[in-house]
């Protein structure tokens, strides 16, 4: 039963492997040289030194679904990641639900984030010349920085402020510098024997 | 000052190689035990671990290789950059606590020996320490061919030294990496590491401010110059489209931690509950040094897409043009020094780790013996390794070049289950551990030197990784668990 996460996800992600292995693959798909010759091989360049996307449209609608999916499901596992590091035998049960509550939250916001970014970049698909801006960059890009990069902070936040309680318990700590002491008066003794 | 460009370069780079040697001098007198050149005693501070994790992290790569993917592929680049702090967490929740402790419990020096003393195994702990030889050597000769190249570029802008060779380049820069890493072993390298991370993050910052005053829109007007020319480079997925970006974000991410030359420094630390402030302070330290990557790059992109420069012939010199165009002399001159300061960084990490996997983890755990004065064979061992990397930098530049791109996929796929998910899995046993490493280095393999791309360029190393974490996972479910030592197994629970 406690495994039942870790199997889903992994099914999940290779799930959308296979779709993605086995979507169409579109012509330019994956960018092709600047159509400026002098900007894609400049003089005294062996290989190509600048791409181009194209039209975003073309490029990914048929992968959007299988690029969606994979996204999420790697967000989804990677904030599974953060709270399976929380786990400890003495971790504070009183805060518990709370503690888990803003973890579930923070993973949420994070989805949002991703989710925000891939709907804001379609939305460009329309008219790609004239994006929407969010500060010094198109809405999409900004939310790459400041969603994609920005929200895991919160994570961090989490870890800074309940350290005690759910990283690393004071009660933990003490166990710890207890097992060591055995270990080398065990270490001790052995060398006293010998 | 204009006039003195060149000079001034040259002096902050003189200056910037003279403090190493200086740190090496001052760490000799720290460096008495092994514990203390390979661990740095296990006492450092906050700051200093901080400093040395994302110094680490940020290699030369950050410094050149960005800011060219940027130019080249847009914002697709960025991908590698934004995973880190995701990356960090993971690591972080995954393994700041239990390699600390682990280390603590059994007095471990490397991250093989952890591994070892985990699962109870000195055939898995060796197994990690041979995987790690070939990453450390190829790591390594594609920091110190980084070195002796810019080295070179520099010196050729400067009248009295433009006869200096690339081998001569060659020969300076090993000499000053091998020197304080062999007088002051961990602790030259980590405190060396604290003062690039201060000059890395000062060098961002300054090129921030350039690149932000480059174009009188600033940032703006630049995406919407790259915009105008082509809307998907200034998109979120860049030229290389979704599926390779994310593929890249997966493997950047979840690799992290297994990059050994990065979490060793996560035993460092004076008190296991260090970790605490490690994490916010690394990660700070990593994001303001990547503020270059980003302004170079879209700098770089925007101004010769608008005409405002002649386009690169080779999309690594994003850099050294913004530098030489677009910065103050004594900026650029910081920034140069910084350059340095990453590559050392990464290059000082990967001899120490090397040097503890000949001398300490290999003798030990393959053979059941403890090398004699082994202080001074891990001295000893810096400069062979030093000197082999070089020697393979020099004479394979190009099989360097193609295995560089492999070291991080090859690290995560070695480190990443047994190391990150084993120590926090009481149920993984060493079967699952081997058995995930030897399948997600054939997967890897057989798709890189077979020149296999998978569809949409999804990152081989990604898929090798899922390879790995699957392996790992079916084969410890499927097989009974290990016995390991009581003490060890209590503190998985911890």
């Amino acid at each position: 039963m406690k495994y039942i996460p870790a199997v889903i996800i992994l099914l999940l992600l290779w799930g959308a492997i296979l779709w993605i292995f086995t979507t169409n693959h579109p012509s330019d798909g994956l960018g092709y040289p600047h159509v400026r010759q002098e900007l894609a091989q400049p003089e005294g360049a062996d290989k190509t030194m600048m791409f181009q996307g194209g039209i975003g449209r073309d490029r990914h609608i048929q992968v959007a679904g299988a690029g969606l999916f994979f996204g999420v499901v790697t967000l989804v596992g990677f904030s599974l990641l953060i709270a399976w590091g929380c786990r400890s035998r003495n971790s504070n049960q009183e805060i518990a639900a709370f503690f888990w509550n803003l973890m579930v939250m923070i993973g949420i916001i994070y989805l949002g984030a991703f989710l925000m970014m891939v709907i804001a970049y379609q939305s460009s698909w329309d008219n790609p010349f004239e994006p929407h801006y969010l500060g010094p960059f198109p809405v999409g890009t900004t939310l790459m920085f400041l969603g994609i990069c920005g929200v895991p902070v919160c994570f961090i936040v989490l870890y800074v402020l309940f350290y005690k309680e759910f990283i690393l318990p004071t009660k933990s700590l003490a166990r710890f510098h207890a097992l060591v002491e055995a270990r080398q008066s065990a270490k001790s003794e052995t060398e006293d024997v010998s | 000052m204009e006039d003195y460009r060149s000079f001034i370069v040259f002096g902050c780079i003189l200056a910037y190689m003279t403090m190493c040697i200086g740190v090496g001098i001052w760490a000799m007198r720290r460096t008495k035990s092994t514990s203390d050149f390979f661990m740095a005693g296990r006492h450092l501070g906050v700051f200093v671990t901080s400093a040395a994790v994302f110094a680490s992290t940020m290699s030369g790569f950050g410094f050149v290789g960005g800011p060219g993917i940027a130019y080249k592929s847009g914002t697709s680049s960025f991908w590698m950059m934004i995973s880190i702090s995701i990356g960090m967490c993971i690591m972080f929740f995954l393994l700041g606590k239990r390699l600390r402790l682990l280390a603590g419990l059994t007095n471990s020096l490397s991250v093989p020996e952890i591994v070892a003393s985990r699962y109870k195994s000195n055939r898995t702990g060796g197994l990690m320490a041979i995987a790690l030889l070939p990453g450390v050597f190829i790591y390594l000769a594609v920091q110190i061919k980084a070195m002796a190249v810019v080295l070179f570029d520099l010196l050729q802008d400067l009248d009295w030294t433009r006869s200096v060779s690339l081998e001569w380049c060659f020969v300076i820069c090993c000499s000053v990496l091998v020197f304080y890493c062999v007088t002051g072993g961990m602790v030259a390298s980590v405190y060396t590491d604290f003062i690039q991370g201060i000059i890395m993050i000062g060098a961002a910052l300054l090129v921030f401010y350039a690149a932000m005053t480059t174009l009188d829109g600033g940032f703006t007007e630049m995406a919407q110059i790259i915009t105008q020319d082509d809307p998907e480079s200034m998109q979120p997925w860049g030229t290389m489209g979704m599926i390779s970006c994310l593929s890249i974000y997966f493997i950047m991410a979840f690799g992290v931690c297994g990059q050994p030359h990065v979490i060793s420094k996560l035993m460092m630390t004076r008190k296991p509950e260090d970790s605490r402030h490690l994490l916010p302070l690394s990660l700070a330290g990593f994001i303001l040094s990547a503020i270059l990557w980003v302004s170079i790059g879209i700098t770089m992109r925007a101004v010769v897409v608008g005409d405002f420069h002649l386009p690169l012939s080779d999309a690594d010199q994003a850099s050294s043009a913004f530098l030489t165009q677009y910065a103050h002399p004594v900026l650029a001159g910081v920034v140069f020094a910084g350059l340095f300061a990453a590559i050392m960084s990464t290059a000082d990490s990967f001899l120490n780790i090397g040097a503890a996997a000949v001398v300490h983890d290999l003798p030990k755990l393959m053979f059941r013996r403890v090398v004699k004065n082994e202080l001074f064979w891990a001295r000893v061992m810096t400069v062979v390794i030093a000197v082999g990397a070089a020697l393979i930098a020099y004479f394979a530049e190009d099989t360097v070049a193609m295995l560089g791109v492999m070291g991080w996929s090859a690290f995560a796929i070695a480190f990443v289950p047994t190391v990150a998910l084993g120590l926090n899995w009481r149920r993984a046993n060493r079967l699952g551990a081997e058995l995930s490493v030897l399948s997600g280095f054939i997967v890897y393999s057989l798709i890189f030197f077979s020149g296999t791309e998978l569809p949409f360029r999804f990152h081989p190393g990604a898929f090798s990784l899922l390879v790995t974490v699957t392996v790992f996972f079916l084969v410890s479910l499927a097989t009974p668990p290990d016995k390991i030592e009581p003490d060890v197994e209590e503190l998985l629970e911890l």
